[in-house]
């Protein structure tokens, strides 16, 4: 019966067969999966929004049209976006990782802030150095500082049992209003407005594309190349397999030999490193200083781009652009809708709480390519139960 | 006239992926009998129990239950509706004590004030034990179970865990219990007095679904017997109708093939006697000249858990032995196998592998010198759950040259290297890619077996090697140990609580009583009695070493 069912598979034709695979169902209804499937959610979520766009006064397809051109509908729209995706994806990418290895970083938003700190200190008070070496030292200065203030949370963890929940919470408020209090007094540049000096122009990340006063930096392919290194590293080389064998299983990977402990702790060293680097990228590609409430609550942001993209490193681009999108449409939406900033704030919530409540659309994703790479080898597959029992 | 039955399965199937775990079974529990359900691994007996019980829901068929058609969502419908299951992989909450874990899901509280029917009103959220432990003391005193009710459940031996289960069960009001494997991991004595608790419970009128592939247990209790293979119900038969050598043949060859081969006298070699396995034989010389694998001289170490101290442990093992550690559960069995892997070090005493002290050398080391370590429950203490299989072969060999090449694992040898050993040991899996989740309890067991049997080890710590597996799957394990053990040098410490098997199978036996070893003798001039005594704490003058 089975193997019957495999070889009618089989013989379906090419697109079907990529149909039947992509919804999950026999090609002859495949509405109803689709419908109970993937798009649900989103859907829902997205008519929610369109109903509360009437309410406001305001058509429902201008909301998508609107929301649509300003993230992505101009160029200058699409680097806003871009820039504000890269420090979620070196954040997402923070939690993404620690969440492998079974721990979970919510003190990004301190790390970042104090490596977003550092990193402007060093870059001003380095300014002798040559712009291909100030550059990069900025940049491994804020990482390390993010690192380094990662390090008690886990620490306290390995050799206390303190949560690293909380010891990460209370290390962000730390961070919050040590570096406050360090740019107004010791570090500011001398004005009340509670800033550093700005990084001079030899410490700017430098420009890939311009055209008249647009432009956009390396940062955001930088973000992009760590998440790609990061899934590269976490599921094709033997420590990545270390590191998460360390978060499934920790008891098992201990009697495989692996020191599971000593991941943990530098995963999370990492972790912080990566926001770290997420404040030195916003100082040296954006801002150019470092100011008092300088980020926008990024590291949280972090927090819901990774559990959006189910802690995968290779869906971190999706689900940050997604995010980043309704952020830059809500100028856009403020002017040309008129609508008030409170509505785009709770329509950012509904479409995000739609996608989150999918429970893992990104999961349903990595489980079609898996299907995928299954069905190709399907032959060895459907036989198997037959060959084990009268093997 | 045939009574109503209590439970009907009519044509339940449940699909896992392109696999019938079970196939239009149709099935009559009646109510007050013990009910086996016997099949190999991978038959689908807990698939179908789990159906009954909630946790699964079936792709087609429906549950008759005293008369009307119900259908479970979950557990706790299951349950309220008076099913109780004792599962074979028990979940339990570590960190609570065995009365909280008993009244998990269940928790008393205080008579309602202000407010209407139960769970309302202002105390109503307030727990209230006192009743709730008179009532668990009754059940427990009835039973016969020595529970400690404020001790930490994680402190206790896997017996004590599966009666809490049990307890909890009752308490709760469970006419129909289900009990999975419940006797795998129990020592004669323990099965023995379980078997007796089973049909105490069939006197006080409950109705007990056995799920077991041994054979013995099954016809000492059951009133019928139905086999499942390969996902389908072959027969259900009277327990005084038949005998183990028909039930084991179905088990293995399907009803209509054990029915065309009626002359079971003229068949050279019953079944049952095809795997039984005799390989004792005395210690060669040679092997005792060609040195000593591994030497543990005094070694004493604190209590661990629920086992007491190790005192004075002193053992060897040559090149080739396989070496039998019995006794009765949390006599220290668990504590030894820890130290000889590397897991905790002893207090004192030394540990000398091949003439080198290694007391002091971690698991990694250990694994270094190819000493592997098969851990009671695997599922929690090897496995990774959720992943591959092709992962969880991985997990301790991702550090070789031959499966990592610069830091990048070589998925090819991989994957190779994982179907060889899904052929090689007959796990029932739907290939490397599948997630561990969808084995069965006993095909998990094959594959953590596989993991460190691979590649002939220099030394294998086995803790309850046969958990599990079946008739056939147990046989084909000992055949292996045999082989290595033989062909390769392979030396193995074999714990079990199973003195037949281990009297069938070992070159030397050793016992442990309260963290000593009361003797250890060539298993030739041992007998079960021999062993029996020992474990119960009376030295002799048998040990002859």
């Amino acid at each position: 019966m089975e193997m019957n069912r495999g070889e009618e598979k089989a013989k379906a034709s090419r697109p079907w067969r990529f149909f039947s695979r992509v919804f999950q169902t026999p090609v002859p209804n495949p509405l109803r999966r689709l419908s109970a499937g993937f798009l649900t959610a989103p859907a829902a979520g997205l008519l929610i929004c369109m109903g509360l766009a009437l309410a406001a006064g305001a058509g429902p397809i201008d909301l998508i049209r609107t929301i649509w051109s300003g993230s992505w509908g101009s160029a200058e729209a699409a680097i806003n976006t871009l820039t504000k995706m890269t420090p979620l994806l070196c954040t997402g990418l923070a939690v993404a990782l620690a969440y492998r290895a079974g721990l979970l970083n919510i003190g990004c938003e301190g790390q970042l802030t104090v490596g977003a700190l550092v990193s402007a200190c060093f870059a001003v008070a380095g300014s002798r150095l040559p712009g291909f070496l100030l550059l990069p030292l900025t940049l491994v200065c804020g990482a390390a500082a993010g690192g380094l203030w990662a390090l008690p949370a886990i620490l306290l963890r390995q050799w206390r049992g303190v949560h690293e929940v909380i010891s990460a919470l209370l290390l962000n408020y730390m961070a919050i209003h040590l570096c406050s209090y360090l740019v107004s007094g010791p570090f500011g540049d001398g004005t009340a407005m509670g800033r550093t000096p700005p990084i001079p122009a030899w410490a700017q990340m430098p420009e890939v594309w311009r055209s008249g006063s647009l432009f956009f930096t390396l940062a955001p392919l930088i973000a992009l190349l760590l998440c790609f290194g990061a899934w590269l590293w976490l599921s094709k080389t033997l420590w990545g397999f270390e590191a998460r064998s360390a978060g499934t299983n920790f008891d098992a990977a201990v009697n495989a030999g692996i020191s599971a402990s000593r991941w943990q702790i530098m995963i999370f060293l990492k972790s912080g490193a990566l926001a770290g680097l997420a404040g030195a990228l916003e100082v040296c590609a954006v801002h150019h200083r470092f100011y008092r409430s300088f980020s926008p609550g990024y590291g949280f942001d972090g927090l819901t781009a990774a559990f959006l993209a189910n802690g995968s490193p290779q869906w971190l681009w999706l689900s940050t652009a997604f995010m980043a999108s309704l952020r830059s449409a809500d100028k856009l939406l403020q002017i040309g809708l008129n609508l008030s900033p409170n509505f785009i704030l709770v329509v950012q919530a509904v479409l995000l709480l739609s996608v989150v409540s999918q429970g893992g659309i990104w999961r349903q994703i990595d489980k079609f390519s898996s299907q995928a790479r299954r069905s190709s080898r399907k032959d060895d597959s459907t036989h198997q139960p037959d060959r084990a029992v009268t093997g | 006239m045939v009574p109503l039955p209590l439970i009907e399965f009519r044509d339940i199937s449940k699909k896992f992926g392109e696999i019938y775990a079970n196939k239009g079974i149709c099935l009559d529990i009646r109510r007050g009998e013990i009910h086996a359900i016997a099949g190999e691994n991978g038959a689908g007996k807990t698939t179908l129990m789990k159906v009954l019980f909630g946790r699964l829901q079936p792709d087609c068929g429906s549950l008759i239950l005293r008369g009307s058609a119900v259908s479970f969502r979950s557990p706790r419908e299951a349950v309220r509706a008076g099913i109780g299951m004792v599962h074979q992989d028990i979940l339990f909450f570590p960190q609570l004590s065995v009365l909280e874990n008993i009244i998990v899901g269940f928790e008393p509280s205080w008579p309602s004030l202000g407010g209407s029917g139960p769970g309302r009103g202002f105390f109503a959220k307030v727990l209230r034990t006192g009743p709730a432990r008179k009532a668990i003391g009754e059940i427990r005193d009835s039973l016969g179970f020595r529970l400690e009710m404020d001790r930490r459940a994680n402190e206790l031996p896997f017996a004590s865990r599966q009666q809490i289960e049990l307890v909890r069960m009752l308490y709760r009001g469970a006419e129909i219990l289900i009990l999975d494997e419940p006797t795998s991991l129990l020592s004669p004595d323990e099965t023995e007095k379980f078997l007796g608790l089973m049909k105490s419970l069939r006197a006080g009128g409950r109705t007990v679904l056995f799920i077991s592939h041994r054979l013995m247990e099954v016809f000492s209790v059951a009133d019928r017997i139905t086999v499942l293979r390969r996902g389908r119900l072959e027969t259900t038969l009277d327990a005084g109708s038949t005998d183990m050598e028909e039930v084991a043949r179905i088990m293995v060859d399907g009803a209509d093939l054990a029915r065309r081969r009626p002359d079971r006298e003229s068949s050279p070699g019953s079944l049952s006697g095809k795997y039984l396995i005799d390989a004792r034989r005395p210690l060669r010389p040679s092997q005792v000249s060609e040195g000593l694998v591994l030497e543990l001289q005094n070694v004493s170490s604190g209590p661990s858990g629920s086992e007491p101290p190790l005192r004075d442990i002193s053992i060897s093992i040559a090149k080739g032995e396989i070496f039998g550690l019995g006794g009765i559960v949390g006599n220290g069995q668990r504590s030894l196998a820890r130290i000889l892997a590397g897991k905790i070090s002893p207090d004192s005493g030394s540990l000398l592998f091949r003439g080198e002290e290694i007391s002091r050398q971690g698991i990694k080391e250990r694994l270094a010198k190819n000493i592997r370590w098969l851990q009671e429950s695997p599922l929690e203490e090897a496995l990774l759950p959720e992943s591959s299989l092709l992962e969880n072969f991985l997990l301790g060999r991702q550090r070789r040259e031959e499966f990592a090449r610069g830091g990048f694992v070589r998925r090819q040898r991989i994957i190779r290297f994982s179907e060889e050993q899904i052929a090689l040991n007959d796990i029932a899996a739907p290939g490397p890619l599948a997630p561990l989740s969808s084995l069965s309890g006993g095909n998990r067991q094959k594959l953590a077996l596989a993991r460190v049997l691979a590649g002939a080890p220099s030394l294998a710590i086995l803790e309850q090697p046969c958990r599990g597996l079946d008739l056939r799957a147990a046989a084909a394990f000992h055949g292996r140990l045999l082989e290595l053990s033989r062909k390769s040098g392979v030396s193995f410490i074999l714990i079990s609580y199973d003195f037949d098997e281990l009297l069938s199978i070992c070159d030397r036996i050793a016992v442990i009583y309260r963290g000593e070893i009361m003797g250890t003798a060539q298993s030739l001039n041992l007998s079960r009695e021999i062993l029996g005594r020992w474990a119960a704490g009376v030295k002799d003058t048998h040990g002859d070493e």
